[in-house]
């Protein structure tokens, strides 16, 4: 075979580009699993020393937290998003993109300022006592319904109104008709935006930074707040811990929906 | 309803039964354009299979969809079997829909695409697959009930949405141009099966069509329908024999209208002078009187090209002749801005002109109609 010099670039520019997604991810596995305090390159060998202090309830507690937190937030996104998808594709055409911007606005706005935002109101209203889990929930729905408002607007795309109209023709209810002909089409849709807002929800540190209480913390926050005293490669193993759940969930659910197509956008 | 299948009632017994579908005064109308649909009248006799045909934007979709209730009437009344249905949504009247696009749901088969009425309607499930079967089998498809509609060709997809609708026996089936989106091959085959169908199960049906083969092979009554209104209603045989006005003549068929002056009104025949040639006497619809402005029908293949027949004749240059083997159609320019086409039948048999000839059309007695010019 000829030599290609171009090909050769792209090959390169292709690992490259490879790497800079995986390194950070790399490091941090690897982290996981050797002995040393400051990991060294080359590694002085395997071990799993650290995982004895990560899976303790000091970082159990916070993940299971999050979790809830992630899961509630999500489910607010996922009913606030979809049914503002359906309205968007549904209604009138007149002001939809400013609708949809609005709509997708927190997402433009550095959350530190959102959290700042609603600490305010919450002061102003006299309600810090309300600060904690629950704010915490409500505050990541919103950065949670941008995410499920495009992937439901993406697979509404595929469902001709027509449909439902055939529908209602044939006997069924306004509701009936959305619910077996519309709602089962933006199921994909549904779930893989509401897989992204769990995901945006318990990695999320900003918003959540003034919002947690001293025995509330979310994983994120508590993973800082560690760090800012010391240093242990425990954190790598927590982080591994709960990158792993989020895979396995992930992993689960490409098998009913296929997620990646609403990730460039596809069209059906 | 008609588990027993009934035989097509005959549709001159209007007085008789009652219509199936009634609608009185209808008017409607999108933002400030002009109304789609104008002070419409319209009976539909039981088992009647009545077509609305007209250019796009006539409003024949429009009443369509307010008979299914998907759009509500400005004005007027909707009745079904003598209920008044127009507050009622969709679901609530008893009507079934096939539309262009089929509109078959993507993610239920086959099977469950045809049994969603029937489920919509609590039917027990063994009744349903009994229903789902007969009705698939009936538009032949028997036995597809597992297929997904995406796998099925477009005709088929059209066969699996009538089936869908009929399943149901609704009082009334409504089909809004159903054959469009099909090949001719396909669209010839399906309207024979349709109306096959319709007659076998006497379900009374509404069909909207802009074209008008179709209204001619499967109607009991065509209503011609322009501007929202509905221009004339009768038989094809009517519309196409007997039309009011210059409009439906055009639209339905092939036809030559040659501008004219009346010189002597009377009762059903007037004496006209043509623009291009000296007067015929044709039959009228309406009233004309000496002195209007009229449009003479003459239907193609009605004219002579031979001496033989007769009659008033019309003398003009050849420019085109179009022979299809059973058929001929010779194009002349008479004047400047009056072309006229004739057919001539088993082509074969006779020389036809050659372009540039002149030749000489005959007008047989009778055939001529006048029709007031718009």
């Amino acid at each position: 075979m000829r030599f290609h010099p171009w090909l050769l670039l792209r090959s390169v520019l292709l690992v490259l580009v490879l790497a800079f997604v995986a390194v950070p991810m790399i490091v941090v596995v690897w982290t996981s699993i050797q002995p040393d305090p400051y990991p060294a390159f080359p590694p002085s060998g395997l071990s799993l020393t650290w995982w004895d202090s990560a899976l303790t309830r000091e970082w159990l507690l916070p993940m299971a937290l999050s979790a809830e937190i992630a899961l509630g937030s999500a489910l607010c996104a996922l009913l606030v998003g979809s049914a503002a998808a359906y309205a968007l594709a549904r209604g009138p055409a007149r002001g939809r993109a400013a609708l949809e911007g609005f709509l997708a606005s927190p997402l433009l706005l550095p959350e530190i300022v959102i959290s700042l935002s609603v600490i305010q109101v919450i002061s102003m209203l006299g309600a810090r006592g309300l600060i904690g889990p629950t704010l915490l929930v409500v505050a990541h729905a919103l950065i949670g319904i941008p995410f499920v408002l495009r992937t439901v607007g993406v697979s509404l795309l595929g469902v001709n109104p027509l449909w439902e109209r055939a529908a209602r023709d044939l006997g069924a209810s306004a509701w009936r008709a959305f619910a077996t002909v519309t709602l089962p089409l933006m199921r994909s849709g549904m779930f893989a935006g509401a897989l992204f807002a769990f995901i945006v929800s318990f990695n999320n540190v900003e918003l959540s930074l003034f919002l947690t209480t001293r025995d509330s913390n979310t994983l994120p926050i508590k993973l800082l707040q560690y760090m800012e005293y010391e240093y242990s490669p425990t954190l790598a193993c927590v982080a591994v811990t709960s990158v792993l759940g989020i895979c396995l969930i992930t992993g689960v659910a490409s098998r009913f929906v296929h997620l990646t197509e609403f990730i460039h956008g596809g069209t059906k | 309803m008609i588990a027993q299948l009934r035989t097509k009632e005959p549709t001159t017994q209007a007085g008789t039964g009652g219509s199936a579908v009634t609608l009185r005064g209808i008017r409607k109308q999108f933002g400030s354009a002009a109304a789609a649909v104008e002070d419409l009248d319209l009976d539909v006799h039981p088992g009647e299979f009545l077509t609305l045909l007209g250019p796009s934007g006539c409003g024949k979709t429009t009443t369509l969809n307010m008979v299914a209730g998907f759009l509500t009437p400005d004005a007027g009344r909707i009745l079904l079997d003598g209920q008044d249905v127009h507050q009622l949504p969709p679901d609530r009247r008893d009507t079934a829909m096939v539309f262009q696009q089929y509109a078959l749901f993507p993610h239920l088969t086959v099977g469950q695409n045809v049994g969603y009425g029937l489920r919509m309607r609590k039917c027990p499930k063994a009744e349903i697959r009994e229903r789902v079967a007969d009705a698939l089998g009936r538009v032949g498809l028997a036995g597809r009930e597992d297929r997904l509609s995406s796998q099925l060709s477009g005709g088929q997809q059209q066969r699996v949405a009538l089936a869908r609708a009929i399943v149901v026996r609704p009082k009334v089936l409504l089909f809004d141009e159903p054959l469009s989106n099909l090949d001719l091959k396909l669209r010839e085959q399906l309207r024979l099966e349709i109306k096959h169908l319709q007659r076998e199960l006497g379900i009374t049906s509404i069909f909207v069509t802009h074209d008008q083969t179709e209204a001619l092979v499967m109607s009991d009554r065509i209503a011609v329908m322009r501007d929202g209104r509905i221009e004339q209603l009768g038989t094809p045989e009517t519309i196409y024999r007997e039309p009011v006005s210059a409009f439906v003549a055009g639209f339905v068929g092939q036809s030559n209208l040659i501008p004219g002056v009346c010189t002597e009104g009377g009762a059903g025949e007037c004496t006209v002078r043509l623009a291009t040639t000296d007067a015929v006497r044709a039959h009228q619809s309406g009233t004309i009187a000496a002195g209007d402005a009229v449009r003479v029908l003459l239907r193609p293949e009605a004219l002579r090209l031979d001496t033989a027949a007769g009659g008033p004749s019309i003398t003009g240059r050849v420019i085109d002749v179009v022979n299809e083997g059973n058929l001929a159609t010779v194009v002349l320019v008479i004047t400047e801005s009056i072309q006229l086409r004739v057919s001539v039948s088993d082509p074969g048999a006779h020389s036809l002109p050659t372009p540039g000839d002149e030749a000489t059309v005959f007008i047989p007695p009778g055939v001529a109609r006048a029709l007031p010019a718009d």
